[in-house]
């Protein structure tokens, strides 16, 4: 009696139902980010008003009232069109990043790279000063940022040549790393012109509220055109979670592999950062809990951490915007409700709390 | 036909030292080889540097008549493939995804389905059909051995490199997979070159058994040529008898030295004997 053969279509269902699942997260993501248009306590605007507004835009009439139309369409559609942009891209930069260091605590931000870039970006914010001397704001916060986000990539590059370097200690080098940049970012602050301060520090907790249409093409753009270049190496990727031996055995180019991709999360993290601040803990985050739904094959991982990361920041900014009149940083409600999960990860390690 | 040439080899990791001192090999032709010694002797670091993980201080590793370090990192996983002593499961993918991986040489844009195909055989072979889709870090000890040794087998190499395949496996499925490993060097014409631990079973199955001490080559050679008690004694420093079973070596320990006495227990505690009675059954 022999056993039956693997019925192949078991697979294949499985991973339709992965793909199924990424839709239904993404579809959740932007009915959240229209729902988020119509939060806004600014000017006592209802959601008939706002609904006007929208349908005025999209049918190319004109809108009367102009404070209500700068609040809807000039503010809250390019700051919901910015979340799930920024959510999408630190869940795709935070997964790609666990897989190829092999480590659960991985994020731009625990990895100090979002820092760098911060500290980049308030350089020019408070002191004007450009490391390549350029003159248009956008191009030299971005640039600042670039430049300064190398750092500790090339920190982690490095250090994760070494044999005996374990997860933990590989964090705890990036989390130092972030406290250097932190405290060069708040010198700035401190010796900067008070009324930049103000601006300098909602933006260095992590805010969506910068958004404007002049700046989310940036952010999307280079969000869309990374992630689709790392959805492409996603299987060279996953391979690389066997470790760089074994992966290297299999036909994986295993050390320009994972320079190159750190390098195009370095660059996508640099230029939300520009434009967001530091939004703490969301690549941490939401690759997690899309493991959870889709395992670890990064070609669905990618797509659904995607998905998910748009859907949790989204909510989180409704969430800020709810809570406080003026829109408080949705970096405050990420870390809250990151900082927990991390220190969760960071003492159990990864597979007893999701596995 | 395939063929694995280690030339005046030494490794050592930095400036410490030498792990493998001027090792020289020249395998070829499809058989079965065992790379037999104790801990620490260099064996997973000559395979290492003969599949390009490590590289020599000194000396070439050539596959196939062409220098290792000049291969494409493809084209040598499609001549060579490895089975690694562990597996690493921080972020553990089904059994299937595991597998896949060993496609990747092979893999393109649509092959999907011709991969799978591949990955069913070695489900087959492996007898992990009800695993499939379970996840790895769910899987036992001797399981995660068939995944990995599957993987191994997905990537189709015409030659197969395993650190210890045999480890924790029971009884029965060591049998399995050396003989399949023997099957493959035979069938399928691939040369198979395994470290193993267990004497009798490299002595029983291999065609020529490599016995590595301190660094060197101690002997290489048919198995009755390289398993005697002399050899043993030198590389092991264990007294052994070796009989002939079917023209093979089969050792066994001799330790006359050893009493009852001496593993006698500390005055004052008592140990019972190990029986079932009292218990369920």
């Amino acid at each position: 009696m022999s056993p039956e053969m693997f019925d192949e279509n078991v697979y294949y269902r499985s991973n339709s139902r992965k793909v199924s699942l990424t839709i239904v997260f993404l579809v959740l993501a932007v009915l959240t980010a229209f729902f988020s248009i119509f939060l806004s306590k600014i000017g006592d605007l209802s959601f008939e008003a706002t609904w006007e507004i929208l349908k005025a835009h999209l049918s190319g009439t004109s809108v009367d009232n102009e404070i209500h139309d700068l609040v809807v369409w000039e503010y809250n559609v390019p700051r919901a069109i910015m979340g799930l942009f920024v959510g999408a891209g630190l869940a795709v930069g935070g997964a790609v990043m666990q897989a190829l260091m092999r480590n659960p605590l991985a994020d731009p931000y625990t990895t100090g790279v979002a820092s760098g870039a911060s500290l980049g970006a308030v350089m020019f914010f408070t002191m004007g000063i450009s490391l390549l001397s350029l003159d248009n704001y956008t191009l030299a916060t971005t640039t600042n940022a670039l430049i300064l986000s190398m750092i500790p990539t090339m920190a982690i590059v490095l250090i994760s040549q070494h044999k005996h370097i374990t997860p933990t200690t590989m964090i705890l080098a990036g989390i130092a790393i972030m406290y250097v940049f932190r405290a060069a970012t708040s010198l700035m602050m401190f010796v900067a012109d008070p009324e930049s301060v103000e601006e300098a520090y909602i933006w260095s907790v992590g805010t969506l509220g910068s958004a404007s249409w002049d700046n989310i093409w940036f952010v999307a753009g280079s969000v869309t055109v990374i992630s689709v270049l790392l959805l492409l190496v996603s299987n060279q990727v996953t391979i690389m979670t066997a470790g760089d031996r074994s992966a290297s055995t299999m036909g994986v180019w295993a050390k320009p592999l994972r320079i190159i991709c750190l390098l195009l999360i370095a660059i996508m993290t640099a230029i939300m950062v520009s434009f967001t601040g530091t939004i703490g803990f969301m690549g941490l985050v939401a690759p997690h809990i899309a493991r959870v739904f889709v395992g670890s094959n990064m070609r669905y991982l990618i797509p659904c951490s995607a998905a998910l990361g748009s859907l949790i920041l989204i909510g989180a900014d409704c969430l800020a915007k709810t809570i406080s009149m003026t829109g408080m940083p949705v970096g405050v409600i990420t870390s809250i409700i990151g900082g927990p999960i991390f220190i969760i990860l960071l003492i159990k390690g990864a597979k007893k709390v999701w596995f | 036909m395939q063929s694995v040439t280690v030339d005046g080899v030494d490794f050592a990791y930095g400036s410490g030292e030498l792990i493998l001192k001027d090792v020289t090999i020249d395998i070829r032709n499809p058989q079965l080889i065992s790379i037999i010694g104790p801990n620490g002797v260099g064996k997973s670091t000559l395979i290492h540097c003969m599949n390009r993980i490590l590289t020599p201080r000194k000396g070439t590793v050539m596959v196939d008549d062409v220098n290792v370090e000049e291969y494409k990192v493809k084209e040598l996983a499609k001549k060579m493939g490895y089975v690694p002593y562990s597996a690493n499961d921080t972020f553990p993918l089904t059994v299937v995804d595991t597998i896949l991986m060993g496609r990747n040489p092979h893999r393109k844009w649509k092959s999907l389905h011709d991969d799978m195909q591949v990955v069913k055989e070695v489900l087959e072979m492996m007898d992990i059909t009800p695993l499939a889709m379970r996840p790895f870090n769910e899987l036992s000890a001797g399981q995660h051995q068939r995944v990995m040794l599957a993987r191994g087998l997905a990537q189709e190499p015409e030659i197969l490199l395993l650190d210890e395949p045999t480890a924790n496996l029971d009884i029965r499925h060591q049998m399995d997979v050396i003989r399949l490993l023997k099957q493959l060097s035979v069938k399928r014409g691939i040369v198979v070159i395994m470290i193993s631990h267990d004497l009798n079973i490299a002595a029983k199955y291999s065609d020529n058994i490599i016995m590595m001490s301190e660094g060197t080559i101690y002997a290489v050679g048919k198995p009755v040529d390289v398993i005697t008690p002399e050899s043993v004694k030198a590389v092991y420093g264990v007294d052994t008898d070796v009989v002939l079973s079917d023209g093979r070596p089969h050792m066994m320990i001799r330790d006359h030295g050893f009493s009852e006495e001496d593993a006698a227990t500390p005055e004052g505690s008592t140990v019972s004997g190990v029986t079932t009675s009292g218990m369920n059954g």
